[in-house]
């Protein structure tokens, strides 16, 4: 993963989700951990080796659909669910 | 305090088939929303308390993470879990948007973190009375836009507007920046419902005001989940204010300008903002407009509602500064502010390898300026290089808040973590000692507990004695404001 995209992805781990405001309140699971700073965090993690990747990781950074809309209110105008989607296409490949 | 690492806790498999408790749990939630992978509670080990930032950005729980995580979908179901939980002898924690700036959605010890978000409906706006009725869940900011196309608004504007629920608004007792005209969540709840730790149902009907006995609805308001969980509360509501003006007044001094600002509120005006900041945190707001050159400190002034209403209060309020030596100036700084004002900034330092955290303590006016003299020499000694401003906002006819800001390079943790306890340590003790409170409108949460208990003196015990009756298994966020 390039350093720009991995960069937004630290960004928003640490981002208090400013964007939560486009979270859908319905049809959606109303669930902390599909939130955009806690996805990006399991991105950064596992990019910085703080946690290893695993069956499970790989299913949590599919759970992008509250993401994908939160992006759309992103301040910073990032696509991190985008980079998500690179990261684990990434990592299923060398694992 | 010691830290949990991600990577010691990850392959910690938890086997459910061989818990007596996992089936009358599911029985309550469903399956579905019980939260048990690792990868999934992790979200709710850390809220938007400094500490916990520092402590996930290297790979550590800031204290530990929860042991599950459920998500009920009713008032009966919080209910349940709570009887549940006192059998079972589990903590429980209460988790809204997990804005809390002091740790007071963590679990301290490894128990059921309560996620309320599917708890976010706004169930009823009574216009005649200037009444609505909201779930504990909802978001703020949601909230607030809801009650705006009906031409109504709370008033509640806290600068994590965007990021915060209503029930954390209500549990932590806050405040938000428009406080001086609205009041403080406390003046606007007037009802709530509430399961409380022995799993009882509480309703604190809704009305004006009552002399019936202590208030009942004030042992839930700021109690962070100690005392029970608020499931609603129905707040006051206003029309949409006819008109906003803005003013950016510069004052060479922050003394003049607060003896201004004192007197505009002992004077019995509202502002809607009122905000004064010292020389370094204006600098960056008015280095482009040079009449403000000989004025270092802003002061920003805006004023909401009837028009009419508006021209007197803002035209007296302009006459006390002009007084007291203010110019006005170009209002562009206000403006700029007005935009940006609910983009708490926390992340921005962490991403550049830095800690922030911010103070705001309240003390009376006589106290406010040695405070903020003291708690800036206090800062500076632990390190000269800290940045280290205030602000005062949320002024009362007494005295007001001082909210001070402190920032440093933060390569390593452990380091890092010294400097934070030696700053946080210095600063309580100041305003302990000017006989402040440690806490505004950010609350307790876990942090500050040690400190509350200073403040409170007796009245801490008063509200363990409490705490001991109504929750004797001690399970309703246990190491919150300093409590069992």
């Amino acid at each position: 993963m390039d350093k720009t995209k991995a960069d937004e992805i630290r960004f928003c781990a640490f981002c208090p989700n400013l964007c939560r405001t486009n979270y859908p309140t319905s049809g959606i699971p109303q669930r902390e951990y599909m939130a955009p700073s806690a996805l990006s965090y399991i991105g950064y993690a596992v990019l910085n080796g703080l946690l290893s990747y695993d069956e499970e990781i790989a299913d949590v950074l599919t759970k992008l659909e509250a993401f994908d809309e939160c992006k759309k209110a992103c301040l910073y105008g990032y696509d991190i669910p985008s980079h998500l989607r690179t990261l684990a296409a990434d990592l299923k490949a060398k694992n | 305090m010691t830290s949990v690492s991600m990577k010691e806790r990850q392959y910690q498999t938890l086997d459910l088939s061989t818990q007596p408790w996992f089936q009358p749990l599911r029985n309550i939630v469903g399956e579905e929303n019980i939260i048990t992978r690792f990868s999934e509670k992790l979200a709710y080990g850390r809220d938007r308390w400094p500490r916990s930032n520092l402590k996930y950005r290297f790979g550590k729980f800031p204290l530990t993470d929860p042991y599950l995580v459920v998500v009920p979908g009713t008032y009966e179901e919080v209910s349940d879990l709570v009887k549940f939980a006192n059998l079972y002898k589990m903590p429980l924690v209460p988790f809204g948007l997990g804005s809390g700036g002091l740790g007071g959605a963590l679990p301290v010890l490894n128990g059921i973190t309560i996620d309320l978000k599917r708890l976010n409906k706004l169930l009823q706006i009574d216009e005649v009375s200037g009444l609505a009725t909201v779930q504990a869940g909802m978001n703020g900011a949601l909230f607030e836009a809801a009650l705006n196309k009906r031409r109504f608004t709370c008033g509640h504007f806290p600068q994590s507007l965007t990021i915060s629920s209503v029930g954390g608004w209500i549990a932590c007792r806050g405040a938000g920046q428009a406080s001086a005209r609205y009041g403080k969540i406390e003046d606007m709840v007037v009802g709530l419902r509430a399961v409380l730790p022995t799993g009882k149902l509480l309703e604190v009907r809704s009305v004006p005001r009552r002399s019936a006995g202590p208030s009942i609805k004030d042992i839930l308001v700021g109690s962070e989940g100690t005392m029970g969980i608020i499931l609603e509360g129905t707040l006051r509501i206003l029309p949409y204010p006819e008109i906003e003006t803005v003013h950016a007044i510069g004052f060479k001094d922050y003394m003049t300008a607060l003896d201004a600002l004192r007197r505009i509120m002992q004077s019995e005006l509202r502002p809607a903002v009122v905000r004064l900041y010292d020389e370094l945190e204006s600098r960056p707001k008015i280095a482009e407009y040079p009449e403000f050159a000989s004025h270092p400190c802003l002061c920003m002034l805006t004023f909401a509602g009837v028009r009419e209403l508006v021209e007197v209060e803002e035209r007296l309020a302009l006459k006390m500064c002009r007084e007291a030596g203010g110019i006005e100036g170009n209002p562009e700084p206000v403006h700029k502010w007005l935009a940006t004002r609910y983009e708490a900034l926390s992340h921005k330092p962490i991403f550049q390898g830095q800690m922030m955290d911010t103070v705001e303590i309240s003390a009376r006016w006589s106290a406010l300026p040695i405070i903020y003299e003291e708690m800036r020499d206090a800062v500076l000694a632990v390190d000269p290089s800290i940045h280290c401003g205030a602000h005062w906002s949320h002024l009362y006819t007494d005295g007001g808040c001082m909210y001070l800001t402190f920032k440093y390079d933060a390569p390593e943790e452990e380091p890092a973590e010294v400097k934070h306890n030696n700053i946080s340590e210095a600063v309580m003790e100041v305003c302990l000692k000017h006989g402040g409170s440690i806490s505004h409108h950010h609350g307790i949460g876990y942090f500050r507990g040690p400190w509350l208990k200073e403040e409170l003196n007796t009245g801490h015990d008063l509200l363990q004695t409490l705490k001991d009756g109504i929750d004797c298994n001690h399970i309703m966020n246990p190491g919150k404001l300093g409590l069992k």
